[in-house]
């Protein structure tokens, strides 16, 4: 019986001892990493009129609505700029679909109106990628729909989805180089995916001899824009998104400042923007 | 193209839930009576998801043309892509300044009634036509209330239960002289174009 309680004792110093500072060691080096990627300064090298390409991730009802009135107000989405814009749909979500089609239209419409020579407002690109959490769909097979939802996400960001447009060829990347986001769980999925190609990203840089030192043009970058909707309280995707967006904007004064932990960046004001 | 003016209550409940309170209560012959005692004349509803029997039920109650409608000419769809249009035709037309503009058929100011939904609750503004907004009792999620509440602070339009909407439109008109501002005013600080520029950190 001593003998027993003797190897129990030994085992629990050889394996579980180990595993739990692996465990606590791992989160303390993510919180780090987090923190440090959320405050990097990024190298002011693009040059103005060069293409850009913009990925604006579309939800459900509201969240479509309000991405558009946001995009629209003092042309946010102006297409001289954002040369390139593609739109994200979760599949049986032909609103959005809808929605994006028509606010192309407008663009193009507007362009055309003022006419001073140059009436090209780029092309566009909706994709159409499955649902992260159907409504009514069992928690158990949620993990499941999600790891597919950014296994999409990640597909979508290197252009490489089925059925997605190849991107013209004077663009220097597949990758996107500003990414919208707002309300909807695949927000949540598609900052996640970029966030982890840009840490791969950083990783292969920082190996290779020539490219190290060498600033670069930033791509997938992040914005989260928390619905009109929350006054005084995050949503669950802004509660995740915290700490993962590069910019965090809110349109209520109570919910400015805000960061996930010590250190990190502050949610900023941005009025109301959808309005 | 009659030449009397239109003046709209349109009634929304957005795509998602269903909201049979609210609709049982604006195809109510009480409703009827309160909206052409304030000058109404036309009532268009958006009744939603899984709400079809119940609407084909109250319109039998009171068919068209029978004394029950008191004269308001009544119309119900159940989804529209774009609800904007029919937002629209609770605007004042031709606008005020603009009595010179030849439209096809006036409109005088109405009234919009709406579920909580932001979307919907955000188009409502945008028109600028008073709006009562009804949250949902049924709908677990409160922020939707907090919204609601923040919206009649702010003056943008009046938050109403279910069952007190015929008293929210009787009081309408005292609101609207008391200052009930449904029109948008500029609450922004334009920070969102330059957030996205900032983002892509140009050169200069």
């Amino acid at each position: 019986m001593a003998s027993l309680i003797i190897s129990l004792c030994v085992l629990f110093y050889k394996l579980l001892i180990p595993a739990a500072t692996t465990a606590i060691l791992a989160v303390l080096i993510l919180l780090a990493v987090l923190t440090y990627s959320q405050n990097a300064q990024i190298p002011r090298v693009r040059r103005r009129g060069t293409p850009v390409h913009i990925l604006i991730v579309l939800g459900s009802g509201g969240h479509t609505t309000e991405m558009f009135y946001l995009l629209e107000k003092h042309e946010s989405l102006d297409p001289s700029i954002y040369t390139y814009r593609t739109y994200v749909v979760t599949s049986g979500d032909q609103f959005s679909a809808r929605k994006a089609e028509h606010f192309e239209r407008q663009l193009a419409d507007k362009q055309r109106k003022k006419a001073k020579g140059n009436t090209d407002t780029g092309s566009f690109d909706i994709v159409t990628i499955p649902r992260a959490r159907r409504v009514h769909q069992s928690y158990w097979t949620t993990p499941f729909t999600t790891l597919q939802s950014i296994w999409a996400c990640l597909l979508v960001l290197g252009g490489r989805y089925p059925n997605q447009k190849k991107l013209p060829w004077k663009y220097p990347s597949v990758y996107p180089d500003l990414i919208m986001t707002n309300g909807p769980a695949v927000s949540v999925c598609m900052v996640l995916a970029a966030k982890l190609l840009r840490s791969f990203i950083f990783m292969s840089r920082s190996v290779s001899v020539q490219a190290r030192g060498q600033p670069e043009v930033s791509r997938l970058r992040t914005i989260f824009v928390e619905s009109w909707a929350r006054i005084s309280r995050l949503s669950m995707s802004g509660t995740i998104l915290l700490p993962l967006a590069d910019q965090f904007l809110v349109q209520w004064p109570d919910l400015a400042g805000r960061r996930a932990w010590w250190g990190m960046k502050k949610t900023v004001y941005a009025g109301w923007a959808v309005l | 193209m009659g030449s009397d003016p239109i003046k709209l209550c349109f009634v929304t409940v957005g795509a998602t839930a269903s909201f049979e309170r609210l609709v049982e209560e604006v195809l109510d012959e009480a409703f009827f009576k309160t909206l052409a005692n304030n000058k109404f004349t036309h009532l268009i509803v958006q009744y939603g998801k899984d709400t079809k029997v119940l609407v084909n039920e109250l319109l039998d109650k009171n068919p068209n043309n029978s004394p029950g409608r008191h004269g308001i000419i009544l119309n119900t769809f159940d989804f529209a892509p774009d609800l904007s249009r029919y937002m629209g035709m609770a605007m004042e037309r031709p606008p005020q300044g603009m009595e010179d503009r030849p439209v096809v058929q006036k409109q005088k100011l109405g009234l919009i009634i709406t579920h909580a939904g932001t979307g919907s609750i955000l188009e409502a503004l945008r028109c600028g036509v008073p709006t009562i907004v009804v949250p949902n009792p049924d709908l677990a999620d409160n922020h939707q209330e907090e919204l609601a509440l923040m919206i009649q602070k702010l003056k943008y339009g009046v938050m109403a239960r279910v069952g007190d909407v015929i008293p929210a439109v009787e009081n309408l008109n005292k609101l609207i002289a008391e200052k009930l501002d449904s029109r948008a005013r500029d609450m922004d600080e334009a920070q969102v174009r330059p957030a996205m520029s900032d983002q892509l950190s140009f050169v200069d």
